[in-house]
């Protein structure tokens, strides 16, 4: 660091730490707050960096309120609001965008259960894990890449007969995911206004997808995720039945659903089809 | 000699695009003159925020206003930060690019807040070189506002306005007045917002921002969240008599009304400014 620029540097850390430290908190170095700052003549020094201290925590858990209304509604107001400065404590921003504030807290919630060492855990710090999660992805989706502009498959674009050697190509927005509590019926009934319970554990299978600007999220049932997976990981569709053990028929209907539900961005058929067995399309 | 707003047009009297606006704005495209976006809000958005400021891209002038580039930090210049301003910029060309006299972090932690920055020749020099810069990156202009500010402090040796005013001089860049944090800085500490105003180079100050403010008795809060006070209103009258009128800006984050109010206000800066300049040309 240069010479020119040594006070400026100690004088923003000493700032720094007054603005993101608990109110109370020693500063170092020890320099009184009307060493730096000087006063008004209705304000003290304290006083005045105390709306610095203010204005950090509450424009930054009202950034997180506005990302996590699922969390707020699970914990309540004051909890979230305590949940979300133990988190900024120990990971303040670093970045020059909010989008990014959250991006840590599910590992945090987790580094911090209070069963962490434990031998017998209890399963709702695994909920607020999950919870949180999900409605981090919920804002990748809606402020990332999408295929608005592009063309989509649609359920009139497939073949109506099992294609067990085509495969399918997702669109780029979707996001596959599983969780130990069911988040997305969670997740899905707080932000349409009602007052969901605290659901008890199950695993649960969702898709996080964006249409029309709009993000969706979609349950599925297990072998129907499993098959998901395998497409998702470009295996062709009769190779996918069997990783998900069911049967081509099957998988090509849920094809269907999926392109009508705007899952599929592209399909690829081979132009000389091997064709299937009985027992590949049962 | 300075060309007059460093030769950018007078745009009229504009609104900051907010979230809540975007169904009316689409719906309606509002004879609104030109719009103000927070860069940091779109310039990674790949979703709906981009979409509809791709929408208002060339039908109506666009101005990108940073709160992160944290000129007056001493931690390195984000050059990730101004490489993607820069990529940002050259997409939807904007007439002008500003950001905010101040810094938001050191030692790699972003407070997101606008935090004044000491009044000293150290700070002066630095900060004239990183503006230096930033231009040679950027490639063009940059205008710098002033923020409202709840610090003074000990080691500065110069009023706020002298050192913009030297600041602008030396950096050969733009200011961006906004006269809604003079007046709050001014009751802050104790000073007159008309010795302010007077003192700043006119002809440097390519754009004005009106905002209401919470006035607390002992200190003034900039909140965004309510009308243009009466003092703000006066006070942008002397700015239009010193500038001969500039791109003017209503600025409304919180408690956010819908948006006929909000354009009512840029009306209402309108009138003022054109009753204002009759006045002086009588």
């Amino acid at each position: 660091m240069p010479d020119t620029v040594r006070d400026l540097d100690a004088t923003q850390r000493w700032m720094l730490a007054a603005i993101t430290n608990e109110p109370g908190a020693t500063v170092e170095p020890s320099d009184g707050p009307s060493d730096v700052v000087g006063e008004s003549g209705s304000l003290s020094a304290s006083q005045r960096i105390d709306i610095y201290r203010r204005g950090y925590r509450a424009r930054l858990v009202d950034c997180l309120r506005k990302t996590h209304p699922g969390l707020r509604h699970a914990l309540g107001p004051e909890v979230f609001d305590a949940f979300a400065l133990d988190y900024l404590a120990a990971h303040p921003s670093r970045s020059y965008t909010l989008g990014r504030l959250d991006e840590l807290w599910p590992q945090h919630l987790d580094a911090t259960r209070p069963d962490r060492d434990a031998p017998l855990r209890e399963r709702w710090p695994e909920f607020l894990v999950d919870l949180v999660h999900l409605e981090g992805v919920f804002q990748d989706v809606y402020d990332g890449p999408g295929v608005e502009h592009q063309p989509i498959v649609g359920p009139a674009d497939l073949p109506r007969e099992p294609c067990g050697q085509a495969t399918v190509q997702l669109v780029e927005c979707l996001r596959l995911l599983n969780f130990r509590f069911p988040v997305a019926r969670y997740l899905g009934a707080v932000r349409a206004g009602e007052e969901p319970p605290l659901p008890m554990p199950a695993e649960s299978f969702v898709v996080v997808n964006r249409r029309e600007w709009v993000v969706t999220l979609t349950e599925l049932r297990p072998i129907d995720h499993a098959a998901l997976v395998a497409l998702a990981n470009g295996e062709r569709i009769a190779d996918a039945a069997r990783t998900a053990g069911t049967s081509v028929a099957q998988v090509w209907q849920l094809v269907h659903d999926w392109a009508e539900l705007g899952f599929l961005q592209g399909i690829d058929q081979p132009t000389t089809v091997a064709p299937l067995t009985t027992s590949e399309v049962l | 000699m300075t060309r007059h707003r460093l030769g950018l047009p007078n745009l009229g009297f504009g609104i900051g695009l907010r979230s809540a606006h975007y169904a009316y704005i689409e719906s309606w495209r509002p004879p609104v003159d030109w719009f103000e976006i927070i860069s940091e809000n779109f310039m990674d958005s790949r979703g709906r925020p981009r979409h509809v400021l791709d929408q208002l891209v060339g039908g109506y002038p666009i101005v990108a206003h940073g709160v992160s580039m944290s000129i007056g930090s001493t931690d390195p210049l984000d050059r990730d930060y101004l490489l993607r301003l820069k990529r940002f910029a050259a997409e939807i060309e904007p007439v002008w690019v500003s950001d905010h006299v101040c810094w938001t972090g050191v030692a790699g932690v972003n407070t997101h807040d606008l935090v004044p920055i000491p009044f000293t020749e150290e700070s002066l020099t630095h900060v004239v070189r990183r503006i230096q810069i930033v231009q040679d990156i950027l490639e063009r202009p940059l205008v710098l506002e002033n923020p409202t500010s709840y610090v003074t402090y000990v080691a500065s040796t110069m009023t706020e306005w002298e050192f913009l005013a030297r600041m602008a001089d030396a950096a050969d860049c733009g200011l961006l007045l906004d006269v809604a944090n003079v007046h709050a800085t001014a009751v802050n500490h104790d000073f007159d917002a008309r010795e302010y105003l007077l003192a700043l180079p006119h002809e440097r100050i390519v754009q004005v921002h009106l905002a209401g403010q919470d006035d607390l008795g002992t200190h003034i809060i900039d909140t965004h969240d309510r009308a243009v006070s009466d003092e703000v209103w006066e006070l942008y009258r002397l700015a239009v008599q010193l500038t001969g009128g500039v791109s003017t800006l209503i600025e409304w984050d919180d408690r956010l009304p819908p948006f006929p109010a909000v354009h009512a206000e840029a009306l209402k800066a309108r009138d003022f400014a054109v009753a204002t300049l009759a006045g002086s040309h009588a």
